[in-house]
């Protein structure tokens, strides 16, 4: 009976194990599938779409899927999806194996992997052709880009923004500030609405400790003439990220920022959205998410704070992207569609702003805007004109420097780690993720 | 109560012809074979595919860099090396070892006692075992794991109590002090799988042990430690090793617990969490596989140690004239 214990225990302790072997097999086995077209433009093809999302996007792309399929009646789409790491678990296996559905969602943090080893195939080639590309901001075309190829399309792109919960500002009796803050007035800000909200239960209080925010990292070194990664290295050193981190002791003694043991709790729920801090930074596009929370608060857009010599460091992020795969045997059809779901104003119709802001014009002109869709797009437009940073590159591991950026950052807020233990630590991470 | 322990023993075997038939038998014997391995196939298939196999392989990728998009390439100790330069790795050996050490025996300790208190014949004392074994039937399960979070935040049913008590307030599942504790309690309160055994231990002691203890004037306390313990050693063996083998390979729980992060600030960071996180996260599968045979060489050496201290401690009845 023990001996049967103990071999499950293997077993289960090599699950990951029994994957990879999977995937060993069929990568030696049945590799370099060769990409053939139908020459008959009207010939029956069949393309498999997969993309994460909850139910809702789901609905959404069916229903686009029903208007393309109408109109071209030879193409037959079949579906499937999954929450964000079950849809990356199964994408990974699949790529191992070469058999990734057509049409792939795909995420800048995994392009690296999937466009270097030819997982997905480059799009460079159906540019103008099947796929429209003026009037997508040419940042956002170029983010997607890896070796000089271009392997994902955003369909939607992001900016990073301050979001005020004014009317509880104003409950408070703290000022509403006018012009765009620099860090330390931030900071001071913060600290104020906390003050006020001290009383209260549940307890406001300012913000996030918003050094745990790699993306906000990104404007913060921008903003100092530096980038996260540059020639396909890190383009900042160890004392730039020590002092970045340095920003949170501070924000947590005032007791400025949520006490991380209070963060760690909330799961389903965001701080603001619950009314327990009054400002938070995130994405734009999140905006309608914060507002449906269990407060249901009122909350404007601002832009992030700027360096004391106002530089915004502000990018545009590429949203959900678009890639064709390498193994598809239809990368012609997979690439039109692809111009129908990135392009055409009923697919914006559909979607609104649920996949963030669309990044095509011709997309964004057939969404029908609510008054918070209004509030997004207006300041997405408004970054769009200020452009000052790009995104980052698409290097490979670019996922895991996020992860371990914010894995990291937890032990910086809980004060068990030094500064600069930690900004040594992240830089072993990410030198070995990034293999440089 | 041996049979517990001891692998089960194959049926004996039904005469099956005239011993002055070699010949014959021989062939039934052959034909017997064959069928047993016809029947074992769908077994040996499954080991063999689906277990063997895959060791074998995450054997070789524990040699390599694998990244799942490239072929693996071999990198020889490299990814041992590794290991013990990786500040998570201690971390994750730490966060398993103190909750293996201090979670099994409380576990057992529990389960020996509810046993112990259920072995008297109570009334009704079929439906207390019913239902102090109910938490390890559903214990694995994801929705009891939302649950155990939620009892532990904030305001939540245990932080009320502490109030009232006047204990320090807040929740556990943020502070990284409490994290781990919190996870000993859930495997704790699953105590019902050891417990049955037990009960089923405790009854097979013998009766007149007992009376003869009790005409010697024995007290509670010598029984318990000079007939109890020892006829109940194999169970506790038996017992100590499963859970100890499960208790290495905590997953689910923490995993939903810290919101599938590991932290907070990493104490919840499980060895086999950590090796997901660096087989599925970071996609390295090379190191993640390294990680997994170290940890099978770890249970591995702890179970030939067990067994080994076994004879020293464990005592089988019908035993004493070998």
């Amino acid at each position: 009976m023990t001996r049967i214990t103990a071999r499950r225990g293997r077993r289960s302790a090599l699950f990951g194990g029994a994957i990879v072997m999977a995937g060993a097999v069929a990568l030696t086995g049945c590799g370099g599938g060769t990409a053939e077209e139908n020459a008959d433009p009207d010939a029956p093809v069949e393309l498999n779409f997969a993309w994460w999302g909850d139910a809702s996007r789901a609905e959404r792309y069916e229903a686009a899927i029903d208007i393309y399929e109408a109109e071209n009646p030879n193409v037959t789409i079949g579906t499937s999806y999954a929450g964000f790491a079950d849809y990356w678990t199964s994408r990974n296996t699949e790529a191992a194996s070469r058999t990734l559905p057509d049409i792939i969602q795909m995420d800048l943090a995994y392009l690296n992997e999937y466009g270097s080893y030819g997982h997905v195939a480059p799009l460079d080639e159906y540019f103008g052709d099947e796929i429209a590309v003026d009037a997508i901001d040419e940042s956002l075309v170029s983010a997607g880009e890896v070796e000089g190829k271009t392997f994902g399309l955003a369909s939607s792109s992001s900016s990073q923004a301050s979001m005020f919960n004014v009317p509880l500002l104003e409950e408070l009796g703290v000022e509403v500030p006018t012009e765009t803050l620099d860090w330390d007035a931030y900071d001071a800000f913060l600290e104020e609405i906390s003050a006020a909200g001290a009383g209260r239960s549940p307890v406001v209080y300012g913000g996030n400790d918003y050094t745990q925010y790699f993306w906000l990292f990104q404007i913060w070194l921008a903003q100092h003439d530096k980038a996260l990664i540059e020639d396909g290295a890190l383009g900042f050193d160890e004392s730039d990220l020590a002092e970045w981190w340095g920003r949170s002791a501070p924000l947590t003694e005032s007791g400025a920022a949520l006490p991380p043991e209070r963060l760690a709790q909330l799961e389903g729920v965001d701080a603001l959205g619950a009314a327990e801090i009054a400002t938070d930074i995130s994405w734009d596009n999140f905006l309608p998410r914060f507002s449906e929370g269990p407060a249901t608060p009122e909350l404007t857009l601002v832009p992030p704070p700027v360096a004391a010599d106002g530089a915004t460091g502000l990018f545009l992020k590429p949203g959900v992207m678009m890639s064709i795969a390498g193994n598809s045997e239809h990368p012609t059809a997979a690439a039109k569609f692809i111009d129908f779901i990135v392009n055409d104003p009923r697919v914006g119709e559909i979607f609104g702003m649920s996949r963030g802001v669309p990044s095509s014009e011709t997309a964004r002109e057939g969404v029908v805007a609510n008054e918070l869709d209004e509030q997004v797009l207006a300041f997405e437009e408004s970054v769009a004109e200020n452009l000052e940073g790009a995104p980052p590159a698409a290097v490979r591991g670019l996922g895991t420097l996020e992860q371990t950026f914010v894995t990291i950052s937890q032990d910086v807020s809980y004060g068990v780690v030094t500064v600069d233990e930690a900004a040594a630590r992240w830089f072993a991470e990410a030198e070995s993720a990034l293999g440089v | 109560m041996t049979t517990l322990t001891a692998p089960p023993e194959a049926p004996p075997q039904a005469p099956t012809a005239p011993p002055t038939d070699r010949q014959r038998r021989r062939r039934r014997g052959r034909a017997d074979a064959i069928a047993g391995y016809a029947f074992l196939t769908p077994w040996l298939l499954g080991f063999v595919l689906l277990t063997a196999g895959p060791m074998l392989a995450s054997l070789y990728l524990a040699f390599t860099d694998y990244n799942l998009f490239a072929p693996p390439q071999w990198v020889g100790l490299d990814n041992f090396t590794r290991l013990f330069g990786d500040p998570d790795y201690l971390q994750a050996w730490k966060v398993t070892a103190l909750y293996v050490l201090v979670g099994t025996p409380l576990k057992l300790v529990a389960a020996l006692a509810v046993a112990m208190i259920l072995n008297r014949a109570l009334r009704g004392s079929s439906f207390y075992r019913s239902a102090f074994y109910l938490p390890s039937l559903v214990g694995a399960s994801v929705s009891i794991a939302v649950v155990w979070k939620a009892m532990f935040i904030d305001d939540g049913p245990v932080d009320s109590i502490q109030q009232f008590f006047g204990l320090a307030s807040g929740g556990w599942v943020g502070d990284p002090d409490r994290t781990v504790p919190m996870l000993i309690l859930l495997t704790v309160w699953q105590f019902g799988a050891p417990m049955v055994i037990f009960l089923a231990g405790l009854k097979q002691v013998p009766q007149e042990l007992y009376e003869a203890a009790d005409v010697d004037g024995a007290r509670a306390r010598h029984k318990f430690f000079h007939i109890t313990l020892p006829m109940l050693s194999p169970v506790i063996f038996f017992n100590l090793l499963l859970e100890t083998i499960n208790a290495f390979q905590i997953f689910a729980s923490a995993f939903i617990i810290s919101g599938g992060t590991g932290g907070p600030a990493r104490s919840t960071l499980f060895y086999t969490l950590y090796l997901y996180f660096r087989g599925f996260r970071d996609f390295q599968m090379g190191y993640a596989s390294a990680m997994a045979w170290v940890l099978v060489l770890v249970i591995a050496f702890i179970t030939i140690l067990m067994f080994r201290s076994s004879k020293a401690w464990v005592h089988y009845a019908g035993d004493e004239g070998r």
